[in-house]
Parts: structure tokens; sequence; C-alpha cells
């Protein structure tokens, strides 16, 4: 320790004497600082508050976003479900048709009903190119056939599943064979033509 | 601490840290910022009670240090202080001091060092402010500038001679 040093620890009651004053306004500045540094610092804290969600939010969140996945997913997905519905419905009616019993009453009439419709367009066909006289009497003697009154229809109440389905496929037979007859018959005319 | 308390602290240090700081800096508006960030981050970080000498030492500690940082980072202090301890060591000017020191009264003559000491280079005033006014010794300072002690002590004997100088000068 020098001179100068060994000065400065003897007399450091004058160090303090001569200090000079920190300038005017510091305190408020001080103030505002410090305010300044708590407010950012309350800020924070109320932050970390905020960080804690409320427990149906954790719940709801989750639950929304895989919900959204699924739909999302099967919305993308409609394209291709769309094509394959139109082979499931094939599929179904193919099994239907193969499970459903064709010695039931039911299946035979369906089964009439179909080969009626399908000679009455074959009649329309056939007459399509006659002259409309003949047409028109065509498709007469046709619904003459259809709606031709049968007592063996009616005795279809009361009995079993037996005999029902004998009167059907007798009933059918009868009037699917004058139905060929018409259409022999109009065959036969427009290969004399 | 309650707001008043606070105020209260901040006055009860403010003047020797401000004076602290300004003998190291040399500048009024970077010594108060720095007295005034010295006790928000002591009011911020010593949750537990400290003795008032404790106290005392932590923030006069805190304030040179950070006054260093100023001077670091606005004018490059270590730079200057490694380039004048390449320079070879000159003859110490305790002569001169003894019959300076003598002639005038200790609260005159330290009057006079202060005033002269803001007009000098920034590295003499860190290193005289150190080992003069806040009483560190050499191997302290070194660790507070972060260089080398003899650079230290080259730069407190070129600080003191130039402050003569100075003094000399001045009348």
């Amino acid at each position: 320790m020098d001179n100068l040093q060994q000065y400065f620890r003897q007399n450091s009651g004058s160090v303090k004497e001569s200090d000079e004053l920190i300038p005017e306004g510091d305190e408020s500045r001080f103030e505002q600082r410090w305010e300044y540094s708590s407010h950012n610092r309350i800020h924070f804290r109320s932050n970390l508050k905020r960080r804690r969600k409320p427990l149906w939010k954790v719940i709801a969140f989750p639950l929304v976003a895989s919900l959204a996945l699924i739909f999302g997913v099967r919305a993308l997905m409609n394209p291709y479900i769309r094509e394959e519905e139109p082979r499931v419905q094939i599929a179904e009616e193919k099994s239907f048709s193969e499970e459903q019993d064709t010695l039931s009453p039911g299946y035979i009439y369906q089964q009439y009903c179909r080969t009626v419709a399908d000679i009455t367009v074959e009649v329309a066909v056939l007459t399509a190119y006659m002259p409309e006289d003949y047409a028109e009497e065509a498709m007469a003697v046709v619904d003459d056939i259809v709606r031709e009154p049968v007592p063996l229809i009616d005795q279809l109440e009361g009995v079993d599943t037996q005999r029902q389905r004998e009167i059907l496929q007798e009933y059918s037979a009868r009037q699917i064979a004058a139905l060929d007859h018409v259409v022999g018959t109009i065959r036969g005319l427009n290969e004399t033509e | 601490m309650i707001p008043k308390e606070i105020t209260a602290f901040y006055n009860r240090y403010k003047t020797r840290l401000y004076n602290t700081s300004l003998r190291i800096t040399g500048d009024s508006f970077d010594a108060e910022e720095i007295v005034q960030d010295t006790i928000i981050k002591y009011l911020r970080t010593n949750t537990a009670k400290l003795t008032e000498a404790q106290t005392s030492a932590w923030l006069t500690k805190a304030c040179t240090r950070a006054s260093i940082d100023m001077l670091r980072m606005r004018r490059g202090l270590k730079v200057k202080l490694e380039k004048y301890a390449e320079e070879d060591p000159e003859e110490d000017s305790s002569q001169q001091w003894d019959s300076l020191l003598q002639s005038q009264s200790p609260q005159e003559m330290i009057g006079r060092i202060k005033r002269q000491m803001l007009l000098m280079p920034d590295g003499y005033r860190a290193v005289l402010s150190l080992l003069l006014f806040e009483g560190y010794d050499y191997s302290e300072a070194s660790q507070i500038l972060g260089v080398e002690e003899s650079t230290v002590r080259s730069q407190y004997l070129r600080g003191k001679r130039k402050l003569v100088e100075m003094i000399k000068n001045e009348k």
C-alpha cells in the first residue's frame, strides 16, 4: 500500500463529506422503475396462473379433437364409401333372393305378376307396328285375361299354406297360358304380314 | 416491503452508491441508472434478511461491478487496459504526491482529486477509483476488472502520475 492509498484510508471521512449529490428527481424516477418492474412481475405471475386450465377444458379439447378427427376422416373417405354402397345393396338383394322361399304363396304370386308384366310389355312391342285398331284390341284382350274374375282366387281365404300354393299355381298357370296364347296369335299375325 | 420502505431504503444508500458509480463511469446518467438497477436487483433477489454491513457490502460490490460492466460495454475498457500493460512500467510518483498531499487540507485535496478524476481516461479512472476510494487491493481490483494484477499495478502507477500532473496544471 503506497502513500496515496494510506492517505485515502486515513481520511475516509473527508471522502464521504466530499460526495456529490445525485441529480434531483431521482426518487420519482426510481419509484417509476420499481413500479414498472413490479408490474411486469405481477403480469408474469398472472400469466402463470392463467396457464392452469380448468378441468372441463382439459377434457373437452381431446374429446372435440377426436370427434373432429373421426368425422373428418369419414368426410374424406365419403367418395370411396359411396362407390361401395351399390355393391353392398346388390349383395343384400342376392342374399335376400337366395334366402327367399320359392314355394311360398307370396313368391308364386310375385312371379306371376312379373310374368304378366313381361307378357304385357311383349304384346305392346309386338303390336307397335300394327294398325292402331289391332293394337288396341290386343291390349284389350290382355287386359280382359288379367282382370278376369276367377272363382279360384276367392278360395284363398281360410285355407292352409299348402292349399294356397296349389290354388295360386293353378291360377297363374292358367292365366299365363291364356296370355301365351294371345302372344302366339299376335306373333302369327306378324309373320303372315 | 411497502412502497414507503422501499423509497426509504433507496434514499439511505443512493448517495454512496451514486458516488461510487460516478467515479468509475464518469457519467451522472449512467451512475444514476446503475444505482437504481443495483437497488432494484437487491430488493428482488435478497429475500433473506441481511445485516446493515452485509447489505452495504453487497450493494457496493454489485454497484462497482455494474459500473465496470457499463464501462466495458460502452468504451471497451479491457482493450485499453491491455494496451497500457504492454508498455514499460514507469517510476513511481510517490515523492510528488507526498509534497502535494501536505500542501492542502484532506477535504480540499480529495475534492480536487475527484474533480480531476472525472476528466481522466476510463482505464485510469476505474483503477484509481477501485484502489483509492473503494479500498480494494490489487488482487481484488484485478478480479473485478478481469485483468492481470500486474496490469492493475502499472495502470495505477500511470494513473497516479497523470493525476498529479493534472492537479499541478490546475493550479
